[in-house]
């Protein structure tokens, strides 16, 4: 793996010296030199001779459309991993989660046509949630009060709060959903681009007061975050502890985690695609394509975008919550805008408005950031470069909502592909 | 008879312009009422007052004998008006089954909880609804189309799924706002004929138009505006030949 | 309360005032600069060209290098100072125009029929790939010039315009008067203007939108370019600036009514003024409570009262809504 970091830096930096000019030329010069490249094949080779290419395109596109071969890749996959000795564990963790956002918000943006680029702040809120209430932080703050001594006296010994995952991870979704009720309130009329700079305040504004209610009171602890937070623990049995075992192989703690993102995935996925064929994805739908014509067909759109927030910014709070267990320990830090552009970018490239979409692009651009080279800046760099590539060649996403793919294949040049319309009566 | 719609001393103003001026209008349950009058007059105007997209600036507006002036469009539609647009509005990227389920929300009042759990009577409502928007699908005309998206239909079947949309939400007062623009002769004298069989189901039509043909066809009562104001009304003889209808249409000293 | 009322009286002077007002007049006036380049774009093409902001950071960092080149000090005389200077920005505008132009050629043309969205996070990817750019081959730290046009002229008490104040002041009041002259007399300004009203009958009518995108994303990095060389000669620079500058200058461009020349340089000043204000006496007038940590809140909670409360700006009020 290092020697192929190497080689990319190698590669990128050039071999004219130091100089910013120096490489930007080599860079030009190589970039210059690929696409011509790709211009001088893709006028040579002949069609059959990417035929299993685009045979193997397909052949991806119809796995990963099928829940099941979903389901059993993400089944499988972590114990894979561990027989490779389980290091990747912890990002194919991180990516699933992912998963958990962009699903949740391509209700809000591939569903609604709402852009919203603040869905972090669900993310945070949840987090803080079950951070706040299962570790010890609000121990200062509760003992002056009188109603420290019940809740001392109903939660037992230990100093703060320790309520049971059970409890928090509805709570932390609910907590989450009045959140994206009081942001979608004011922002009702806004649409488009200001929607966007909107939403991207709104986060921004979230993550600045995690970041600084330490005073006057500390209820956040500031940019230090919160620390020592409880792992997730059903009966006797910790999430968190190195110590469980499965007859004599040992589970990491990860890998309890990953099962029950899974499972909550599951959930979420048949809830919101439940959601999506009703009356009320339809009503999501036809606020997206036009919004007037939505309300005189006597949808009440007020009340159905305040849904998608609601709904989008639940499941955001559940993953926070479940994050903020993995994790032990949550600082504002980790709510930083690129989440919510992470994710959004995970919706797009995923094609919007398609839940396979949501998930897939999810685990595409998820891959594609976590395994990029781990080199502070150079991450970036290669991140947005395929960023930029991926969009230009699908702009409507790898598993576009089964509609516009068919709308996008009507207009294909090769006509054999298309299936014959039903024609009018003759 | 009492009438279904009722505008009384109707006025809007867009800052200092006004585009419907002190109207009075009635339509009666069963009819078809046409208003006409030339670009600008105001008519898609009376429209957006009647459909709650906008509030007047003064006047009233009644439906059934109840106020609906400042009622919200979903409101309105539940209440039983419904419309189509001048420049079709669907829902593109649906299909054309999509757009007329859509049209049904009115009509369906399952909770959203319902939705996800599935519960007998949602999917009772579904499948009835299902069948509806087929029967309306059916009677415009496009039920072997209805797996296309709204996108690719030609334009004059985008109009009649505009129509089963309305139609689907059973409304009482049905709005349309020029039906038969850019539509052949054949298709206008269809529509004509879809518009009698709207109103044969006891559906009462209000309708801008300007193909005078098709109007002065099937209306039984026709207003006509003028710069926002009504300056005749009268069943489809009387109108062609009021003095100031002419003039507003040919100018003056014709 | 008594020491809401203290603080309110001790902080809040005449003198302290005007200097944050001169201050916040200065900064607007680059955010003014940068502003028009989003809204230039947004006009013609409905984007906000997220990348916009850090063009104009590379911008600061051509300056850098070009003032590095020819070694100015502070103490550097004017004669050198000067022409240096002048090579800077026009160094700053042609590669910020360059970059601009192939921007567009390469990240957003090929996007001009695909959904709305696939610009935007081609932009995305585009600001990621700048700003990791520079960290990676030129510098990833904190970067200043020297004080190079140093003095003043006294003003009111302690109070006084700097040299380089005025300077910035100026020279963005001209850019923009000059940028007001191309749009209106020249014929690509009657194409921008064209395709902005309505790009489908634009192009019936014969103006080559190819042209007139390109020459907008040329002129608004160009004045980025410009907005480069003000900023560095009074606030400091890294790989990341672009990004919340940008924000900023577009909050600019929205408050003067998005498309709008002399509206994006009175929502430049207006946002500056707001900034320098609300970071000097938040905690003043807040009783304490909010400390300058929350002075990007305000800025947020600002755009968003303009974007939700007058999103046509204030200068202009739109007729009727856009259907």
């Amino acid at each position: 793996m290092s020697s192929f970091i190497d080689a990319l830096v190698a590669l990128l930096h050039g071999p004219f010296g130091n100089h910013p000019f120096a490489v930007l030329a080599w860079q030009v010069l190589l970039a210059g030199a690929a696409y011509l490249m790709v211009r001088l094949v893709r006028g040579r080779v002949p069609r059959q001779a990417t035929a299993p290419l685009r045979l193997a395109g397909k052949g991806a596109s119809v796995v990963l459309r099928n829940r099941y071969a979903l389901l059993l890749i993400g089944l499988l996959l972590p114990l894979v991993e561990l027989l490779t000795g389980g290091y990747l564990l912890s990002v194919t963790y991180s990516i699933e989660l992912y998963v958990l956002l962009a699903v949740g918000l391509n209700i809000v943006v591939g569903f609604t046509g709402l852009l919203d680029l603040g869905y972090v702040a669900f993310f945070a809120v949840g987090a803080y949630v079950y951070g706040l209430f299962a570790s010890p932080q609000l121990y200062e703050i509760t003992k002056q009060t009188t109603y420290f001594l019940v809740a001392q006296s109903a939660l037992g010994p230990e100093p703060g709060f320790h309520i049971s995952m059970l409890v928090l991870l509805p709570v932390a979704g609910a907590a989450a959903a009045l959140f994206g009720v009081l942001i979608g309130i004011p922002t009702l009329r806004l649409r488009g681009d200001y929607l966007a700079i909107v939403t991207l305040g709104f986060g921004e504004i979230t993550r600045i007061f995690a970041n600084n209610l330490d005073q006057p009171i500390n209820i956040t602890n500031g940019p230090n975050g919160v620390i020592n937070i409880d792992p997730i623990t059903i009966g006797n049995y910790s999430f968190g502890s190195p110590q469980n075992h499965l007859g004599p192989f040992q589970i990491p703690p990860f890998l309890n985690y990953y099962y029950l993102v899974l499972l909550l995935i599951l959930l979420t996925v048949f809830i919101v695609s439940r959601l999506e064929h009703s009356r009320v994805g339809r009503a999501w739908a036809a606020i997206r394509e036009d919004e007037t014509a939505a309300q005189v067909a006597g949808i009440n759109t007020r009340n159905l975008k305040l849904l998608a927030y609601a709904s989008g910014g639940f499941f955001g709070g559940m993953a926070g919550a479940i994050y903020a267990a993995g994790q032990h320990l949550i600082a504002p830090d980790s709510f930083q805008l690129f989440v919510s552009i992470l994710v959004l970018c995970m919706v797009v490239a995923g094609g919007m408005g398609s839940i396979p979409g949501a998930v897939v692009g999810a685990i595409v651009i998820g891959a594609l950031y976590f395994f990029t080279p781990q080199l502070l800046y150079l991450r970036i760099l290669v991140f947005g470069a395929l960023l930029v590539l991926l969009i230009i060649v699908r702009p409507q996403g790898f598993l576009p909502s089964a509609q516009r793919e068919r709308e996008l294949e009507e207009t294909d040049e090769d006509p054999s592909l298309v299936a014959p319309a039903p024609g009018p009566a003759p | 008879m009492t009438p279904m719609l009722e505008l009384k001393t109707v006025r809007k103003e867009f800052g200092g312009l006004v585009a419907v001026n002190d109207v009075d209008l009635s339509v009666s349950e069963g009819e078809i009422f046409s208003l006409i009058g030339p670009n600008g007059a105001g008519k898609t105007t009376v429209f957006n007052l009647v459909t709650g997209l906008d509030v007047p600036t003064s006047g009233t507006i009644t439906f059934s004998g109840r106020a609906i002036a400042g009622l919200k469009p979903h409101v309105l539609a539940q209440l039983g008006i419904a419309r189509t647009f001048q420049n079709i509005r669907l829902f593109g990227n649906m299909s054309v089954l999509g757009n007329v389920l859509v049209g049904r929300h009115a009509r369906l009042h399952a909770a959203y909880w319902k939705a996800v759990v599935r519960t007998r009577d949602e999917r009772e409502e579904e499948k009835n609804a299902r069948e509806k928007a087929r029967e309306y699908l059916e009677f415009v005309g496009l039920r072997r189309r209805h797996q296309d998206l709204a996108n690719n239909l030609p334009y004059g079947l985008q109009r009649r799924l505009e129509i089963a949309r309305a139609l689907a939400s059973e409304p009482r007062l049905l709005l349309l706002d020029e039906p038969a623009a850019g539509t052949n002769p054949q298709e206008k004298a269809a529509l004509a004929e879809l518009m009698r069989a709207i109103r044969d189901r006891g559906i009462t039509l209000f309708l801008i138009e300007h193909d005078m043909k098709v109007v002065m066809g099937i209306s039984d009562r026709v207003a006509v505006l003028d710069y926002g104001e009504k300056i005749a009304e009268g069943v489809p003889e009387d109108v062609r030949n009021n003095r100031r209808v002419i003039e507003a249409y040919l100018g003056k000293g014709a | 309360m008594q020491r809401c009322l203290d603080l309110l009286t001790s902080g809040l002077t005449p003198e302290g005032i005007l200097q944050q007002l001169i201050n916040g007049v200065t900064l607007g006036s680059v955010y003014a600069l940068i502003a028009l380049g989003y809204s230039m774009v947004y006009g013609v093409l409905e984007l906000i060209n997220f990348a916009h902001g850090d063009v104009f950071m590379i911008g600061t960092f051509v300056v850098l290098g070009v003032t590095g080149q020819f070694g100015l000090t502070g103490r550097s005389s004017l004669a050198l100072v000067i022409p240096v200077l002048l090579l800077a920005m026009i160094a700053a505008m042609a590669l910020c125009a360059v970059l601009g132009f192939t921007i567009e050629k390469v990240a957003y043309r090929p996007l001009r029929r695909a959904p709305r969205l696939a610009p935007l996070i081609s932009a995305i990817g585009v600001s990621f790939f700048l700003q990791a750019w520079i960290a990676t081959y030129v510098s990833s730290r904190d970067h200043t010039l020297p004080n190079l046009l140093a003095g003043d002229i006294p003003l009111y008490g302690d109070v006084s315009l700097r040299y380089v104040q005025v300077l910035m002041l100026v020279s963005s009041v001209v850019m923009m008067v000059g940028l007001q002259q191309l749009v209106r007399r020249t014929s690509l300004g009657r194409g921008m203007r064209a395709v902005a009203q309505d790009r489908e009958a634009a192009e019936l009518m014969g103006v080559n939108m190819d042209r007139v995108i390109s020459f907008t994303f040329i002129i608004g990095s160009a004045l980025a370019g410009v907005a480069a060389l003000l900023w560095m000669l009074n606030y400091s620079t890294n790989q990341s600036i672009g990004f919340i500058a940008g924000l900023k200058a577009f909050a600019a461009a929205v408050i003067g009514g998005i498309g709008n020349i002399p509206g994006a340089m009175l929502g430049g000043f207006l946002l500056g003024l707001a900034e320098s204000l609300g970071a000097a006496y938040v905690s003043n007038v807040s009783c304490g409570i909010f400390s300058s940590a929350y002075e990007d809140v305000f800025a947020f909670a600002f755009l968003i009262l303009m974007l939700v409360f007058r999103p046509s700006g204030i200068i202009r009020e739109r007729v009727s809504q856009r259907a």
